[in-house]
């Protein structure tokens, strides 16, 4: 059911070790339910995010076929206000922290 | 059965109801507007600050209605706190979010009379997409569809008495995707 983001661990070189604290990134997960329609799930991304219906169908799939999908990241704040529009338009979201 | 919603020439999305169609959906958005003001984390006093901001004052807790539970899922998996954090936040305003659609397909159906032409605007159609959608997640939770496989016609017979709501949650199914396909055009 469950896809992990690759995640890639940096060696702790001296660059790395260097490098600017950045804010946590955060991620809005949307999980399949059995009941909304694949039509619908496109429609939502393709309308709340903006995005091509080509990759709304592409996260509509990865959703239903591995059983969650990342689909959109960034500050804590906006993660949160995606999840809430999702959780208006009847889709089962939550917020996480990407890790790594 | 339902002719289905479709775009005409002007843009706008068109259908109609026959028969008993509209006071089924009467029925149900009435019911969901019910239960949208169960569990209220405002509470009973609608007069309050916390009312007028549309933040919750203490803490909220997940519904114990399972349908509310579904409108309303946890945001943070396993964390409660934030996820009640959230809750306070948030809910009060998904709540009127979800009342203000189903009004909204209720008083354009209130002198529907079978047969009439119903002609929407996109942002109409939006909002008629989104009260059928919800409404579809809480009959599922009554019919306890919990597996992308499960047909519940293929278990509920029509001697169950959940037989009805299952021919309604096929019915709104076509709703949404004739409206989706209308909208994406």
């Amino acid at each position: 059911m469950s896809v992990a983001p690759v995640e890639v661990v940096p060696e702790a070189t001296e660059e790395t070790r260097a490098a600017p604290v950045q804010d946590p990134v955060w991620v809005t997960v949307v999980w399949n339910d059995p009941v909304n329609l694949m039509s619908y799930v496109t429609y939502v991304f393709m309308t709340y995010f903006g995005y091509s219906k080509g990759k709304a169908e592409r996260l509509m799939r990865e959703v239903h076929n591995l059983g969650k999908a990342i689909v959109s990241s960034g500050g804590r704040e906006q993660m949160e206000k995606d999840v809430a529009a999702m959780h208006g338009y009847g889709l089962w979201a939550t917020v996480q922290r990407q890790d790594g | 059965m339902l002719l289905p919603f479709q775009a005409d020439r002007s843009g706008r999305i068109v259908g109609a109801f026959t028969d008993g169609q509209a006071d089924v959906l009467r029925f149900l958005l009435a019911g969901q507007l019910a239960l949208l003001d169960e569990e209220d984390p405002l509470g009973e006093e609608p007069d309050s600050l916390a009312a007028a901001l549309g933040i919750a004052e203490g803490p909220v807790k997940k519904p114990d209605n399972p349908a509310l539970a579904r409108l309303f899922p946890d945001a943070y998996e396993g964390d409660p706190d934030e996820a009640g954090e959230f809750r306070r936040l948030t809910e009060p305003d998904l709540r009127d979010g979800k009342r203000a659609t189903a009004r909204q397909v209720l008083d354009a159906l209130r002198d529907y009379q079978p047969g009439d032409e119903l002609a929407l605007d996109a942002e109409q159609a939006q909002s008629w997409l989104g009260a059928v959608n919800d409404i579809r997640l809480v009959l599922a939770v009554w019919l306890e569809i919990e597996d992308d496989d499960d047909n519940p016609f293929d278990r509920i017979d029509e001697q169950d008495d959940r037989y009805e709501i299952v021919v309604m949650y096929h019915w709104l199914g076509a709703m949404v995707e004739w409206l989706v396909e209308a909208l994406m055009g």
